[in-house]
């Protein structure tokens, strides 16, 4: 099955561009490999008064008249906590776009979301909001600075697949550079070791995101970070002279592009090879999203890689 | 400060601009929004130039506002040195009334008043109020010369009256509104010598306002002739009908001979001639003629001579409305009320029904009813009778009630009605004197006639028993020798009731004896028969008030002479209708629902105190109006200062104005403070 970005745009529910991009995944893959995951038989151990007779196997019993209760591998489901930048430059679209960076981390959250909440792990979300916008969102949150912590604690209730779309949706890009904010906020959240998805450009320059993400992989959690780009961050396409203005920090600077070009292109391989060497000596997953691009195609590199690590 | 100063208005827009600016300003071209400016921070910053120019047009239509602002609200700082300062307010006063036709002065004012309006300058505001019935302001300050001047040549002399006391009110008011320090009314009038004396002894009500009256009356007294007062009705002497018709004839100067000419329905009745040397200067004529009751009649008497300054108030219209005959119901077992009702007296006016005592219940049910009901008190013992009574009041016709007799049931009855019988053990009060009709209301329209003559007189009618009877509502009409009312008029529901305190009865009273006991009798039938009579009588433009008979289907009264309708207004719910009658002298006709037929005739005569042709110089009843001059106040009198020094009230309203200007000031610093942050946080970036 093809996607098309254009397509996609078309949507205009996340939810619906979240089922678009399931359905497209699981038809590519054939098969999910990751049904059951959570729930492997791990042994047997006797029975012991007060047990909860929905695990006692009586197959068993009736072959070799024990009671036996069947043990699992790991007897509570994975906690995942989906963090969301949401600094204004995640507000850019490109021309050849189908979304804005925004947009296409939350169409990749609401889908791995979804996929995490069939297979029974209970999924949460953490990501800064303007303090108005998170006060209209609903109940009151931890303050940050004049930015408010939007979170939403992992649970697998059947109704956490629609709070998490709701309050995916109610995010609004604004702001500087608050990345290192909420990494840090996340970081004394987070008590029990989780899996932690990232979406993020990354665009931020602080060794304070760095910190953060040593210390996340210090406390054991099991990380993911899809950063999000833009085309024209990447190859930088502009040809005519113009004004550029930061959407983080509203500066200006007087840009001829034929001639910078070069140097930003340099400049941002360093940019990007510098986090690629930071994620590999820390052992977290690395995904390059581009908004131009099918996010299928991104989610299937995701769980590829993921399953040749495990 | 006034809100009709221009330099506000355009502050205002002053004010709307840099919105409308800020409000249209479209997105910069040329700028990209970009996400990765990080990897481009050694780039150049770009020049400011085109945002500063931006920056500093906005701050100068923000300055240019608040500087409008400030021109607005110290406009009457800065007139001082403007070359259309406004120094004086003036108000002219055009007397417009009949008496200054004389000589053509209305003409001669008028004309005066434009080549003043023409003169003055633009420091001069300049009013002019028409003296009517109604003053109305003809000119108002913001009319040019020649609207003025335009307005002014449309005026034509009218016929009517007006109160130089109001035109001076409205005078004063003006000046409310007006921008001169020096205020100024200037009277062009004939000085009637009875339009000072109504003026006499108001509450004072000008403050420092000059008067001037450039008319000093030449003469004290000017030749007139004229026709006042008409009186005019019907009366009925063995089968025939008659018209009687009086009026006052004024003469004043040396006339010496009048000719009075009578024109009924278009056709001259009379031509007299009047000798007028060592005659009164006024004399009342009289005449009478023979006239169809079934005709409305319309006349006009004319009287000629010389010398005669005001020709205008010569002539005077009548009218009479057709004689409709009314019914009457008659509950009464006096004899003279019976003869005096039979249709041998009042053959073509009333048809009297005698009602049968014992057929009440169904006289009670029936749809027919009579005009009037007329009924003796004793017939109140019966329920039956007691129910039409109150039948006929709240269906709005007249009652008329001879108390002769008074028992507990009556007395309850006439509780309801509004009564008190307070005599002793409620029965008549017998006197050892025969009473007389004492104090009678000689204004009533029942007894304005009496006044005559001819009529009769009512006062030396004998009473000698009546029922004493008190009442809150209900107006006495005739006072006995010892006070006692012996008859009342009341309003009752909708209709009418005359009540007397005693019975035609010999023993009661001897009234049927009298000479005037019919034509007595016929005038309270007139009167209790329909409490909507017009006033047929008016002066030019007054306010007249009618009330329409009938089941309430008309729904417009229109005035009309000839084929020509002059005035149309609806009835209201109350089936009255008031309007404004015509303002020249004639009789009118007045039509339903635009029905062509005449339902009652109008006529409008000029006021006879317009004829009074004397004058005199009045000026202490205008300094009896001034209001003292306030203590803190400019003098009107002493306004020169001299050139280069303030006068007390002149810094007074400029330290005033100074307040707006420092707040505007201030104002101003805090904007170029907001634009002085602007741009410094601009460097910053």
């Amino acid at each position: 099955m093809r996607f098309d970005p254009q397509k996609l745009a078309a949507f205009s529910g996340l939810q619906l561009k979240a089922r678009y991009i399931m359905e497209g995944f699981l038809g590519g893959i054939h098969g999910s490999p990751f049904h059951g995951l959570s729930v492997e038989f791990s042994e047997y151990r006797d029975y012991q008064p007060g047990d909860d007779l929905r695990h006692l196997d009586w197959r068993l019993f009736a072959r070799s008249d024990r009671l036996c209760i069947k043990r699992f591998e790991q007897e509570t489901n994975a906690r995942c906590y989906v963090i969301c930048d949401t600094s204004a430059s995640m507000r850019y679209r490109g021309d050849q776009a189908w979304g804005s960076k925004m947009e296409c981390a939350q169409a990749l959250a609401t889908a791995l979301s979804w996929i995490l909440l069939k297979q029974n792990d209970a999924v949460g979300l953490m990501a800064l909001d303007a303090k108005n916008v998170a006060e209209e969102a609903g109940p009151p949150l931890p303050e940050a600075g004049d930015q408010m912590l939007r979170m939403v604690s992992p649970s697998q209730k059947p109704n956490q697949f629609g709070i998490l779309l709701g309050h995916l949706e109610a995010l609004r890009t604004a702001g500087g550079p608050r990345l290192a904010t909420l990494l840090t906020h996340a970081v004394r959240l987070m008590h029990r070791r989780s899996l932690v998805l990232f979406f993020s450009d990354l665009l931020e320059p602080s060794d304070t995101v760095e910190l953060m993400f040593k210390q996340f992989r210090f406390y054991g959690h099991d990380c993911a970070v899809f950063q999000v780009l833009d085309r024209d961050e990447m190859e930088f396409p502009f040809a005519n002279p113009a004004i550029f203005q930061d959407l983080e920090t509203e500066q200006r600077r007087h840009i001829q592009p034929r001639e910078v070009r070069e140097t930003y292109l340099a400049r941002f391989g360093q940019f990007m090879a510098a986090y690629s060497e930071l994620f590999r000596q820390l052992e977290i997953q690395h995904c390059l999203v581009r908004t131009d691009e099918d996010p299928v195609g991104a989610l299937m590199a995701f769980f590829n890689t993921r399953s040749r690590l495990k | 400060m006034s809100f009709l100063n221009p330099f506000l208005w355009l502050g205002l827009i002053g004010v709307i601009a840099p919105l409308w600016l800020h409000l249209r300003n479209k997105p910069e071209k040329n700028v990209v929004y970009f996400s990765a400016m990080r990897f481009l921070e050694d780039q150049a910053l770009p020049r400011r130039r085109p945002l500063q120019l931006r920056d500093i047009l906005l701050f100068s239509l923000r300055l240019l506002a608040l500087l409008l602002l400030v021109a607005a609200f110290s406009w009457p700082y800065l007139r001082k040195d403007s070359p259309i300062v406004v120094t004086e307010t003036r108000v002219y006063i055009l007397d417009n009334t009949l008496s200054n036709q004389v000589d053509d002065g209305f003409a001669g004012d008028r004309e005066r008043i434009r080549q003043a309006i023409a003169k003055s300058g633009q420091e001069i505001q300049d009013a002019v109020i028409e003296l009517t019935v109604q003053p109305r302001q003809l000119v108002h300050f913001s009319d040019s010369h020649d609207e003025a001047d335009r307005k002014l040549a449309g005026l034509t002399p009218s016929f009517q009256r007006g109160s130089y006391l109001e035109a001076f009110r409205m005078a004063g008011a003006l000046f409310d509104q007006s921008l001169g320090e020096r205020k100024k009314i200037i009277m062009y009038g004939d000085n009637q010598e009875n339009q000072w004396n109504e003026c006499a002894n108001p509450l004072p009500f000008l403050r420092e306002v000059e008067v001037s009256m450039p008319d000093t009356p030449a003469f004290q007294e000017r030749p007139n002739l004229f026709l006042a007062e008409p009186v005019v009705q019907r009366f009925f002497l063995a089968g025939k009908t008659y018209v009687d018709f009086a009026a006052i004839l004024g003469h004043m100067g040396s006339v010496e001979k009048a000719v009075v000419s009578l024109r009924v329905n278009q056709q001259e009745i009379t031509r007299q001639e009047i000798n007028l040397v060592n005659e009164p200067e006024k004399l009342t004529i009289r005449m009478q003629w023979e006239s169809d009751p079934a005709l409305c009649m319309q006349a006009e008497a004319t009287v000629t001579g010389l010398p005669d300054d005001l020709p205008a108030d010569n002539r005077i219209y009548i009218s009479l409305p057709p004689v409709n005959e009314g019914k009457i119901a008659l509950m009464a077992q006096s004899p003279y009320l019976r003869t005096a009702l039979s249709p041998d007296v009042m053959r073509g006016k009333w048809t009297a029904r005698l009602l049968d005592p014992s057929q009440l219940a169904s006289e009670v049910s029936a749809n027919e009813t009579a005009d009037l009901l007329l009924i003796e008190s004793h017939y109140l013992q019966s329920t039956h009778a007691r129910a039409l009574v109150s039948r006929y009041l709240s269906n709005g016709l007249g009652v008329i009630l001879f108390v002769d007799r008074a028992t507990p049931v009556i007395n309850g009855f006439l509780r309801e009605l509004g009564f008190e019988v307070s005599s002793p053990e409620n029965s008549q009060v017998v006197r050892e004197k025969p009473q007389t009709f004492r104090f009678v209301a000689t204004d009533h329209p029942i007894f304005k006639p009496f006044l005559s003559p001819d009529f009769g007189s009512l006062v030396e009618t004998k009473v000698f028993r009546y029922v004493r009877l008190k009442s809150s509502e209900a107006v006495p009409l005739i006072f006995s020798d010892s006070g006692d009312a012996l008859l009342f008029e009341t309003l009752k529901g909708r209709g009418r009731m005359l009540l007397f305190a005693f019975g035609l009865d010999r023993g009661q009273t001897e009234l049927p004896l009298q000479a005037a006991f019919v034509p007595f009798l016929d005038l309270c039938l007139q009167h209790a028969r329909f409490s909507g009579k017009p006033q047929l009588s008016l002066e030019p433009s007054d306010l007249c008030m009618i009330e329409v008979p009938g089941d309430g289907m008309v729904s417009q009264v229109a005035v009309s002479r000839g084929k020509d309708i002059l005035v149309t207004a609806r009835v209201d719910k109350d089936k009255r209708v008031q309007f404004r009658a015509p303002p020249l002298p004639g009789n009118y006709a007045i039509t339903y629902d635009n029905e062509p037929i005449v339902q009652q005739v109008l006529s409008v005569n000029p006021s006879p105190r317009e004829s009074q042709l004397k004058y005199t110089m009045n000026s202490d009843a205008v300094k009896s109006w001034q209001l003292p001059v306030r203590q803190d106040s400019k003098p009107t009198a002493t306004i020169e200062t001299r050139p280069g020094e303030l006068s007390i009230w002149e810094r007074r309203t400029i330290l005033q104005q100074r307040i707006w200007w420092w707040l505007l000031v201030a104002g101003f610093g805090a904007l170029g403070i907001e634009m002085l942050c602007l741009f410094l946080r601009k460097e910053r970036v």
